[in-house]
């Protein structure tokens, strides 16, 4: 044992300590309160990408069930729907890059991106169709249009539903002090789900010239 | 036991929680400052300053740790599911293992008059699975990638009436408070342990290698207090739960009739697939699973084997009972899938005209709070029965909403287009798909409550803000409409209940108040009578009741749409002894006359459904 220092000497010391310790420790369950926060938000960015993923997937199972039941009509919009398969590919190829690499912010634009395309060129698909009047009377080209414009409107929520989970995360990890223990920890942005404006610029295809062969009477009387 | 019963007990069992706990934290005072004393002040016990350091020390501590806790726990069962890394399953999902595990959840919840809790998946290869949540409108359940992967049906839904069971004896609830008061005594030993480590760390100078010294001994004794506080903790925790286990597991079997089910789940935890997970919040949360989460001394369940014999033990007994009840007989691996009793309650847009018994309003009433095979069949039959667009929407959060909107729109053409055009000011894409769903489908007055508890899993995966514009869209529409009829009301009242959840009113802190039963009460008799005589009876019969309800019903202009949310809100804060008042008495208004139509049983389930009483589909007359 040591030779006894007298208690007032000691005293204030390991007070001081000990009050010290409190402190740490509140601020360790400060801390651990923080880190746990940003866990549960990062857990729901990845819920709402999984629902936007499982719309996904039900656009790229419809896309060639549409292709293939307009493609008696619409001889003359080959290009178009070669568009439309080719990027469908891609979108499928982007998607399970993703799958592969969760929460990669390139892998997450790129899928964006592709989609953003896919879904450009399936919209012009659309209003192709309008000029078939046949097709109007196709009921299972009516339906699959149908189905797929309403999974159109559940990604396009998914997708608002996830973005807001992404900002919230996001902004969690850059406000102070919350942004001490994301560096601590290494947490990193997630990726907005949103194709870049340069992306909407729509690829080679040719609107006006087979499109016009076909003649506008038939269409108008549509 | 009826279900307010087990949920007074519950409560009681929270009660002793709390006891505990106090008595945990003054023991931890009272070693904290024994402690210091001995070193910091060499012996000295009487030390004023000292004591008023430990207790101001303590308090700190627990007080903070136990907050973090609470303020975690208050976010619902979807918190705990998040912490453990749980994402949601899509309840649109067309993944095999995943629809199953969604389909039997939704006849289970439907089945026993709950909102469709969300089903969470951890990626883990083991077998388990939890309930979470603080009321049934928070709950959630969590179930492994292996529960789903490795077990039958009839496995499943033995697992599955487990949890449900967790849930109706709110010991979903307990475990919320138990974490959280835990988390309070384990912060102390944090804060030894956070002791230990600076003293190990700071650089030995001279003279301090004494204090440094002491400041490691504190460390180490804070570490040992925290520890021994944790373990009081555990011992609470066990003997509360390992009852609970053994409670639910005797309830699982009840509400399936099937013993192979669960027994054959534990089974297969037992020959190998294992129950440990590998989550690092496994053992925060350890007591909320099916199975052991994580391989410790202090198990929070009771060893499988044991569990198994006495649910194969209780099978003799079961088999004997359920003779009369079940039509299939013992299900084996053979048999896929659950009971189909389907011949007991078809829907049908026939059953809307039947009338429904006063006999099973009161049989739903006493099976309030539990399930039964035959109710499972029911709600499988409900589900099989829906138009295939409703449901196919209502898996979907986006669609969903519009099948609730569709729900609320008038029945006058005129004002249905207005509100419509209400609804398409807001989100047009939300107006489109409500069109195009109320010109498809028709849900008959006995699907409602079923849909709608339906749509609440999809409702859950909303974020906040999409969730807020929801919200608005429906107050619009409920404000554009003129009439209100029964049917409006039980939508408005379910909706409440099951969407908005018990914290919606405008102040919370309000007493429920006889008065308020007594406006409920007279909805009911007011809606379900057609002269004046028929509504003295209905009243009569729910003074009989209640003795309490005042001698006249409340005046029928005073019977508001907002009144009644007002009393209602009021109703899901109260007691439970406020609750269980006003479920007999609306059940003995109800069956009064004998001539009860299904709406208003409906509306009857949706009163109990929104003050957080579940009440099971109530069988129309064949």
């Amino acid at each position: 044992m040591h030779s006894a220092p007298t208690i007032v000497a000691v005293s204030p010391v390991l007070v001081a300590a000990v009050a010290a310790g409190t402190a740490i420790a509140l601020v360790a369950i400060w801390l651990m309160a923080v880190y746990n926060g940003l866990v549960t938000r990062r857990v729901r960015v990845q819920n709402g990408f999984s629902q936007i993923d499982v719309q996904l997937r039900r656009r790229h199972d419809l896309v060639p069930n549409l292709v293939a039941t307009v493609k008696g009509y619409m001889q003359h919009e080959r290009s178009t729907l070669e568009a439309v398969t080719s990027a469908r590919a891609a979108a499928i190829n982007a998607r399970s890059a993703v799958s592969a690499n969760p929460g990669d912010v390139g892998a997450t634009l790129a899928l964006a991106n592709a989609e953003g395309v896919l879904q450009g060129l399936l919209g012009q698909m659309m209003i192709l169709m309008e000029r078939y009047p046949d097709l109007k009377a196709n009921n299972n080209a009516l339906q699959l249009q149908e189905e797929l414009v309403s999974t159109e409107n559940r990604i396009a929520f998914a997708r608002q539903a996830y973005n807001d989970a992404v900002m919230t995360f996001n902004t969690k990890l850059a406000v102070f002090p919350d942004v001490l223990v994301a560096r601590l920890f290494s947490f990193t942005a997630a990726a907005l789900f949103e194709a870049d404006q340069s992306a909407r610029a729509l690829p080679n295809v040719d609107f006006s010239a087979p499109a016009s062969m076909e003649p506008p009477r038939n269409t108008h009387n549509s | 036991m009826d279900f307010f019963e087990s949920q007074e007990r519950a409560k009681r069992n929270t009660t002793w929680l709390v006891a505990l706990f106090i008595m945990g934290v003054i023991a931890t005072v009272v070693s904290v400052h024994v402690v210091l004393s001995l070193t910091v002040s060499q012996g000295k016990i009487f030390d004023p300053s000292m004591f008023a350091l430990s207790v101001g020390s303590v308090l700190a501590v627990v007080g903070v740790g136990t907050a973090v806790k609470f303020a975690q726990m208050s976010h619902g069962g979807a918190a705990v599911a998040q912490a453990m890394g749980g994402t949601q399953v899509d309840p649109g999902s067309s993944d095999p293992d995943e629809r199953r595990i969604l389909n039997v959840v939704e006849e289970m919840a439907i089945a026993s008059g709950v909102r469709v809790p969300p089903v969470y998946l951890m990626e883990d290869q083991t077998i388990n699975a939890f309930a979470a949540g603080n009321s049934e409108q928070d709950s959630v359940i969590g179930v492994t990638r292996g529960c789903i992967h490795a077990l039958s049906r009839d496995e499943l839904q033995g697992v599955m009436a487990h949890e449900f069971s967790h849930i109706f004896h709110r010991d979903t609830r307990l475990n919320m408070r138990l974490v959280a008061w835990l988390g309070g005594i384990v912060a102390v030993s944090m804060v030894g342990r956070i002791l230990i480590r600076s003293q190990m760390y700071s650089r030995p100078s001279r003279d301090k290698n004494n204090n440094a010294a002491i400041g490691l001994g504190i460390g180490v004794a804070l570490f040992i207090i925290g520890i021994v506080g944790y373990f009081f903790g555990r011992i609470i925790q066990s003997a509360v739960s390992r009852q609970r286990e053994f409670l639910a597991d005797a309830s699982a079997v009840q509400y399936t009739r099937n013993p192979d089910g669960i027994a054959g789940a534990l089974e297969k935890i037992a020959r190998g697939a294992g129950s440990q997970l590998s989550a690092p919040a496994a053992a925060e949360f350890s007591h909320f699973f099916f199975a052991n989460g994580i391989a410790s001394l202090f198990s929070t369940h009771p060893p499988i084997e044991e569990r198994i014999a006495r649910i194969r033990g209780a099978k003799m007994v079961e088999a004997g009972v359920t003779a009369v009840v079940t039509t299939t007989g013992p299900t084996g691996a053979a048999t896929a899938g659950v009971i189909h009793p389907r011949a007991t309650a078809r829907p049908s847009s026939a059953a809307a005209f039947q009338g429904v018994s006063a006999a099973s309003i009161h049989g739903a009433r006493r099976s309030m709070g539990s399930l039964n095979p035959l109710d499972l069949g029911t709600a499988h039959g409900l589900i099989a029965g829906l138009p295939e667009s409703v449901v196919d929407a209502a898996r979907n959060p986006f669609s969903a909403r519009a099948v609730i909107c569709s729900l609320l729109l008038a029945r006058d053409r005129r004002e249905r287009q207005a509100q419509l055009a209400g609804i398409a000011t807001a989100d047009p894409a939300l107006a489109n798909a409500t069109d195009a769903l109320q010109q498809t489908a028709t849900i008959t007055p006995r699907q409602r409550l079923p849909v709608i508890e339906l749509c609440a899993a999809s409702l859950a995966q909303l974020s906040p803000a999409q969730y807020q514009q929801f919200r608005s869209v429906l107050t619009q529409l409920i404000a554009s409409d003129s009439q209100v009829d029964r049917l409006e009301w039980t939508v408005r009242v379910i909706l409440r209940g099951v969407i908005e959840g018990p914290t919606a009113g405008k102040d919370p802190n309000a007493r429920a108040t006889v008065a308020d039963v007594a406006l409920v009460v007279s909805v009911l008799a007011w809606s379900g009578a057609t002269d004046e005589a028929g509504v003295a009876r209905a009243w009569r019969a729910a003074r009989g009741s209640e003795a309490l309800l005042p001698a006249e019903q409340t005046a029928a202009q005073l019977c508001t749409l907002d009144a009644l949310d007002e009393s209602l809100q009021r109703l899901s804060n109260g007691k439970i002894g406020i609750k269980r008042k006003l479920v007999d008495a609306c059940v003995a208004c109800v069956a009064a006359d004998g001539q009860t139509t299904v709406e208003e049983a409906e509306l009857l389930r949706a009163v109990c459904a929104s003050i957080g009483a579940p009440m099971p589909p109530i069988a129309a007359a064949a």
